[in-house]
């Protein structure tokens, strides 16, 4: 990194907020996902006006700069592909303002996500996205990322609960983006924002929405022989006309792990159980209740257990937001695929996910929002056998692809990142891709503010995509 | 190819391997809540291991710092959903220290002939903390503390501060016989904290429970094992499991958290001890905390009119899992309120002998207690290993309240005397 | 747009169009786009909702999309989705999905006329925003007829996706001013059986409160909309049937059957006739009873007050239009008081006599960055240029 770039950087946010050593430097050339590439610093700005200094210091010195939250992200976005600065957003934690009158909470970009539930519970409100990570990822990331969970079924993902927020944008201005409560007139900035991955520029400040803890939730765990029978209980609580407030599927594999790992109890031994959660007013919820009860026996439910004690509930969710990385107990590498198709097709795309791990050799778990056809399976395998990597993304694209087939989308919630850019010209033709690069353009991000993320190409980006070949090459030192 | 010096007590590639660096455990890492660096994270310190195995880089000063920092509270265990064994992997890079460039050489050299000379040899052990005990103690001490003359003198000092009301020591002799509950009685637990065992003995006999100390057991190991002297901990550890086999008893109840989880990992320790490895099994299948053990029997209410902070031990609540019973045991008294504070499950950073070697980092926990319990102003705070109390001690003080700590075991007690 | 319609409102606010062209498909329509006469392009669908905004930069055609954009809809009842062409009305598209037990539940006014491109391109919400939001919630791809004449789209058919820029939204209420939707993919709900209520309360803080305890005691209103009668303040709700009950023991109000009347007109308050002023502020909560006052002040016919999505409306019918100064000077101070909380007021409809004293929009503190929104997507400025914030 030059003289000059650290100057800059340490003049704006002061010396011992610059990371600049390498083995300081290593843990932010990761997320959660494939991709690696180092930065040349880290910079971990105190306020709005620091985040300011330090985008315009690194725009005056053309270098990349890539916004990084809690670095919990799934497709690579916070990986500085053309590495630069890492800014992170690591010291704005602080929560500005809980309003219960307006129902609203204004907080900096680095405050976990699950504080805003416990900061909101006083006030019997919750904020409702709940992505798996909570516990973990930011704010700042889910709006990055228009981040969903098990809850969004009902209640929507991020954009429906993120009023607006304060960015400094990629051309380094501080603009408020939506408002603190009311709509705002004009184009809707603010939606454009959300989900765009931390190419435009930085959330400093966000607003959220606040919603009323239900009266009363009631949450069925459904046990089936096989995931189509799962499958088709699905349609048939949606079909009665019932929209749950989250309605979750995961399969053997992934039931086994969950079991070994959080102890939770799950039916190992079960092919699929629904996660089935109903909420409101007592009055109506029982009926619902009695519906659903239905639509699984009907479909050949062996077994419904029901919670309605927090504790109980608790204990069934348990289970499924941990269920993920409970994976890495019965594998020692797993790779966690985003894909979305129409809730129709879920049987039939499960099909061809098992066919193509069985083609590959890698088993699949499943654990997925079946509520809205958003499918995460995860391949599982060992990077320590040679050539796995390589094989293991080979058959993520191809699994992609039969999502793409069917009707779907790339990414339902974890972002397209720098993984999945290349499919995108599967869905867009060039002149739609075209058309979101001008995007880019509104926010003055000529290509170095988070470069390679979203859309395919782009100068320098090839050296990530030939790192990703020379990862798989590499055998026991790539990891997933 | 791998860089690290030390290849048969290295961390384990499979241990290594399961890290998917998720960051799922970031938040729960005291150091991380600090100082919002990755690095001195869960996630960033094995990736570093994992790069050092890598021999992607070498085992620098920085990379040893970023280990050191580590107060092994284990609370990215608890949380990390991929089972990554971090308590393991972290004793185990420690031990690479040893062989690596000394960075602080001497001062770690200086810890280690500590650990293994005095803090596990119980005669040495108590003929050192007699005059610390008096000391502690003695009026002179509140003079000496207004004068400020130890906070110059650096570790000592603040040893000093920590230091609660030390009562009589209890040694094995103290309980000898036989039964079916042995107690385990440590090493500085047995002499700084004799009321805690006495007040353990009596509630565990109030349970019904027939208890007594085996001789021949000693330190567990736990300190030894945590700075990567891990040969040390196995010669402890091979002492204990011959004591308490000789001994008999079904269950071993131990008090100390941070010994408990030591004691029921023995196993893993001397996995590779062709005479030792089932042994040690068969003794930590055994090893159970003091609240896990009374949480499966008959214990009457008691009373004890306060309001009540528990905090959770890191090395109960993460390395064991235990967080309910003690809480439970804890409700079940007539008069007690309990009050949940913000963090009570993040590390005090008292964490062994922490506290000494990173006093800032220490400090800065131990301020978030202090917030606390200004905020909720509890009457007595419980928690579960002797370490921590010291370090509760002084956090009351910070917080400039009037609150009693006291040991799991020391509260029913006085919750069942008093009854 | 119909004939009639086009007979009965050739202007577009207070303008005359200097052609009127109806293309009979989609590849008419784009050549026309494509052909770079010149002229703004004025795109229409029901052409309802002409009135809003400023006048277009002349010399504009009126270019009528609903024959190039006419089709059938796709219906996906399993996946709860449906995918039309944008010159489908809601009605039409609320008769087809009603046949499945299914529903778009949007309701601006006139709902059953309007496109669903005009729908979107207002962007603005009925009652039901109350409980659903606004149209740019139900929008899961688009596709939009670019000024330049190419075809783009984002977003895709799936009820969840994240993959690539959330255009959608940038579309939805821009007026049809950086494109014109040519198809829409949306997210359908099963309908749900409901019952609509009327209450009377003294006051509006009373009326506030109601909804405020209807919504923290989980009873999920569809809609609650509050309007002045005669010094008092009537509600409509809408909500299940197993809510009320406990909406009645709740509600310190007594909760009458409601006729569909009632609900008709507070959908359609404020749209009755081209010839009103109605303006509608979007407000904090706690502003609401200010800002209601500030607008009483003016002697409106009629005023609404939405207080769950933080709406307020005032209209004023012909024969009582407040002064233009007055309205002028009243709804200046209102939008500065509401720019700290990032509100805003829009004048939705402006009767020829008060055109030049007010500004439709109002000017967001973003407007630059809009501006530049413009000249990415319709460099030129062809698309209802001038009539949308700031003249873009
Ligand atoms: C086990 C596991 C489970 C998960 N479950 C879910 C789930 O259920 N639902 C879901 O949606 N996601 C899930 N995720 C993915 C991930 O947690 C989310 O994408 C999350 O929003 C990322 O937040 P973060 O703070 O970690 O962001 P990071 O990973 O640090 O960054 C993500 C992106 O956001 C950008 N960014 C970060 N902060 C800002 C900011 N302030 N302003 C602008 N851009 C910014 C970065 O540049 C990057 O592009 C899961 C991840 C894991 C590891
Ligand atoms: C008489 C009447 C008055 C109304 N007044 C109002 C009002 O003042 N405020 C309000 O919020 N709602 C109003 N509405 C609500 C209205 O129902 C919808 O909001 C919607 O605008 C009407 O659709 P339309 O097809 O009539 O649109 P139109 O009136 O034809 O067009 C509305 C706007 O959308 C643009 N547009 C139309 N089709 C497309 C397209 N395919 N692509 C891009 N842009 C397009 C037009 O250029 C125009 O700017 C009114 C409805 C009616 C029937
Ligand atoms: S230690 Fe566990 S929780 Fe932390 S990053 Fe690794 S796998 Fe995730
Ligand atoms: S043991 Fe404690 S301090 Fe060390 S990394 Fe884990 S959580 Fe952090």
């Amino acid at each position: 990194m030059s003289a000059e770039l650290l100057k800059a950087l340490r003049d704006v946010v002061g010396r011992e907020h610059v990371l600049h050593k390498p083995e300081d430097l290593l843990v932010y050339e990761l997320d959660g996902t494939i991709d690696r590439s180092l930065p040349d610093a880290v910079v971990f700005p105190g306020n709005t006006e620091e985040v300011q200094g330090v985008v315009r210091a690194c725009n005056a010195l053309d270098v990349p700069v890539t916004p990084r939250g809690a670095g919990t992200g799934l497709s690579g976005g916070a990986v500085p592909t053309r590495q630069g600065v890492v800014l992170a957003t690591a010291r704005m934690r602080r929560i500005l303002d809980v309003d219960p009158v307006e129902r609203t909470a204004t907080v900096e970009p680095g405050v976990a996500n699950i504080r805003l539930s416990e900061i909101a519970a006083e006030h019997g409100l919750f904020y409702a996205p709940d992505p798996s990570s909570q516990k973990a990822c930011t704010i700042g990331g889910n709006v990055a990322e228009n981040a969903g969970g098990p809850h969004c079924l009902a209640l929507g993902v991020t954009t429906n609960h993120v009023i607006g927020m304060e960015v400094v944008t990629a051309s380094g201005e501080v603009e408020w983006l939506g408002s603190h409560g009311p709509e705002p007139t004009g184009y809707d900035l603010r939606g454009l924002f959300i989900g765009s991955e931390g190419t435009l520029g930085i959330a400093t400040k966000v607003v959220v929405r606040l919603v009323p803890v239900p009266e009363t939730v009631v949450t069925l765990l459904a046990i089936f022989d096989d995931v189509d029978s799962a499958s088709e209980t699905v349609s048939a609580v949606i079909g009665a006309g019932l929209v749950p407030a989250a309605l979750e599927m995961m399969d053997t594999v992934t039931l086994q792990a969950a079991e070994a790992g959080l102890r939770c109890g799950y039916p190992p031994d079960a092919g699929a159980v629904l996660l089935i959660e109903l909420d409101g007013i007592e009055e109506v919820v029982r009926g619902q209740v009695t519906q659903a009860r239905a639509a699984c026996n009907e479909h050949g439910a062996t077994e419904i257990r029901t919670a309605t004690e927090p504790a109980e509930r608790e204990l069934l969710w348990k289970g499924r937001k941990g269920a993920i990385g409970a994976l890495g107990r019965i594998a020692p590498n797993y790779y966690l695929l985003d894909g979305v198709v129409p809730r129709s097709k879920l049987v039939e795309t499960m099909g061809e996910v098992a066919r193509i791990g069985e083609g590959y050799g890698f088993p699949v778990a499943n654990v997925f929002h079946a509520g809205d056809g958003n499918l995460h399976p995860c391949l599982l395998f060992d990077e320590r056998e040679e050539g796995a990597t390589a094989r293991v993304l080979e058959a993520g694209a191809e699994i992609m692809r039969v999502c793409v087939e069917a009707g779907g989308a790339l990414t339902g919630e974890h972002g397209v990142g720098f993984e999945k850019n290349r499919f995108m010209a599967w869905l867009y033709s060039e002149e739609d891709l075209e058309n979101m690069r001008r995007v880019r353009g509104v926010f003055g991000n000529e290509g170095a503010f988070n470069p390679c993320k979203v859309l395919p190409e782009g100068t320098g980006c090839g050296e990530m995509a030939h790192q990703k070949g020379a990862l798989a090459a590499a055998g026991p030192d790539a990891y997933v | 190819m791998t860089g690290w010096p030390l290849i048969e007590d290295a961390p384990d590639t499979a241990d290594l391997a399961k890290c998917v660096h998720c960051g799922l455990c970031v938040n729960a890492c005291p150091t991380y809540a600090i100082t919002g660096l990755e690095v001195e994270s869960p996630r960033g310190r094995i990736h570093l291991a994992r790069a050092v195995a890598e021999d992607r880089i070498p085992l620098t000063e920085a990379v040893q710092g970023h280990w050191e920092l580590c107060l092994q509270c284990r609370a990215c265990e608890a949380v990390c959903p991929s089972g990554v064994p971090y308590g393991r992997i972290m004793e185990r890079a420690r031990a690479q220290l040893d062989a690596a460039p000394p960075a602080k050489g001497w001062q770690r050299r200086l810890r280690r002939f500590a650990l293994r000379n005095v803090v596990a040899r119980p005669p040495v052990l108590a003929a050192m903390l007699t005059p610390v005990r008096w000391f502690a103690r003695s009026p002179l001490r509140g003079l000496v503390r207004a004068a400020g003359v130890l906070r110059l003198i650096g570790p000592l000092g603040r040893l000093e501060a920590q230091l609660g009301r030390p009562g009589r020591p209890f040694r094995p002799r103290d309980a000898a016989g036989e039964g079916e509950v042995a107690l385990f009685t440590g090493c500085v637990m047995g002499e700084l904290f004799g009321d805690v065992h006495r007040a353990s003995m009596r509630v565990l006999e109030r349970s019904g429970a027939d208890v007594f100390a085996p001789r021949g057991q000693g330190c567990c190991g736990a300190l030894s094992a945590h700075d990567g002297d891990l040969e040390q901990a196995r010669r402890l550890a091979r002492a204990n499991i011959a004591a308490f086999e000789a001994s008999g008893a079904e269950a071993i109840v131990v008090n100390s958290a941070g010994c408990g989880a030591a004691m029921k990992e023995y196993g893993e320790l001397l996995a590779e001890d062709t005479e030792f490895a089932e042994r040690a099994e068969a003794v930590a299948a055994r090893v159970v905390d003091f609240s896990e053990y009374l949480a499966g029997r008959d214990l009457p209410a008691g009373r004890l009119g306060a309001r009540v902070a528990y905090q959770d031990a890191c090395h109960l609540a993460h390395a064991q899992g235990i967080s309910a019973e003690p809480r439970a045991l804890l409700d079940a008294v007539e008069g007690c309120e309990l009050v949940e504070t913000e963090g009570a499950d993040m590390c005090c950073g008292a964490a062994g002998i922490y506290s000494l070697i990173q006093p800032a980092m220490s400090g800065e926990l131990r301020a978030r207690k202090a917030d606390q319990f200004r905020e909720h102003q509890p009457d007595v705070i419980v928690t579960a290993n002797p370490g921590c109390q010291m370090q509760y001690e002084a956090a009351v003080r910070e917080a400039g309240i009037e609150a009693r700590v006291l040991h799991l075991a020391e509260a029913l007690d006085e919750a069942l005397t008093s009854d | 747009m119909s004939e009639a319609a086009a007979q009965a409102s050739p202007l577009v606010a207070g303008r005359a169009p200097e052609a009127v062209v109806a293309p009979a498909s989609l590849d008419e329509l784009r050549d026309l786009v494509a052909e770079r006469d010149g002229r703004t392009l004025v795109p229409v669908g029901a052409g309802t909702q002409l009135a809003l905004g400023g006048a277009p930069r002349e010399p504009f055609t009126l270019v009528d999309v609903c024959g190039a954009l006419a089709g059938e809809v796709e219906h996906e009842p399993a996946d709860l989705t449906a995918v039309a062409l944008a010159g489908v009305t809601l009605g039409e598209l609320d008769a087809q999905l009603a046949g499945s037990g299914q529903r778009l539940p949007l309701d601006p006014p006139h709902a059953e006329r309007a496109t669903l491109g005009g729908v979107l391109a207002v962007g603005a919400g009925g009652p039901l925003r109350t409980r659903h939001g606004l149209p740019r919630d139900f929008v899961l791809g688009m596709t939009v007829l670019r000024a330049d004449g190419e075809l783009v789209k984002a977003g895709g058919r799936v009820v969840k996706n994240v993959t690539g820029y959330d255009l959608m939204r940038l579309w939805c209420g821009s007026l049809g001013t950086i494109g014109i939707v040519t198809s829409v993919a949306v997210r359908v709900l099963p309908r749900v059986e409901t019952i609509d209520l009327r209450f009377e309360v003294r006051t509006l803080a009373e009326g506030q409160g109601l909804a405020e305890r209807f919504l923290r005691a989980d009873l999920r209103p569809e809609l609650l909309d509050l309007t002045k009668e005669d010094g008092r303040w009537v509600g409509v709700v809408r909500l299940t049937e197993g809510a009320v009950p406990k909406a009645e023991s709740i509600a310190e109000a007594d909760l009458a059957p409601s006729s569909e009347g009632d609900y008709l007109a507070v959908r359609d308050l404020g749209f009755q006739k081209e010839e009103m002023l109605t303006v509608r502020a979007s407000c904090p909560t706690s502003a609401i009873g200010s800002t209601a006052e500030a607008l009483e002040a003016l002697a409106p016919s009629r005023l609404l007050v939405r207080p769950l999505a933080r709406e307020v409306r005032a209209t004023w019918e012909e024969g009582s239009l407040p002064e233009g100064d007055a309205v002028a000077g009243a709804v200046g101070r209102l939008r500065a008081g509401l720019a700290e909380s990032g509100g805003g007021l829009l004048a939705e409809r402006i009767p020829t006599e008060l055109r030049g004293a007010l500004d439709p929009w109002g000017r967001p503190p973003t407007f630059a960055r809009m501006a530049a929104v413009k000249a990415a997507f319709d460099r030129d400025g062809r698309l209802n240029a001038g009539r949308y914030v700031g003249g873009l």
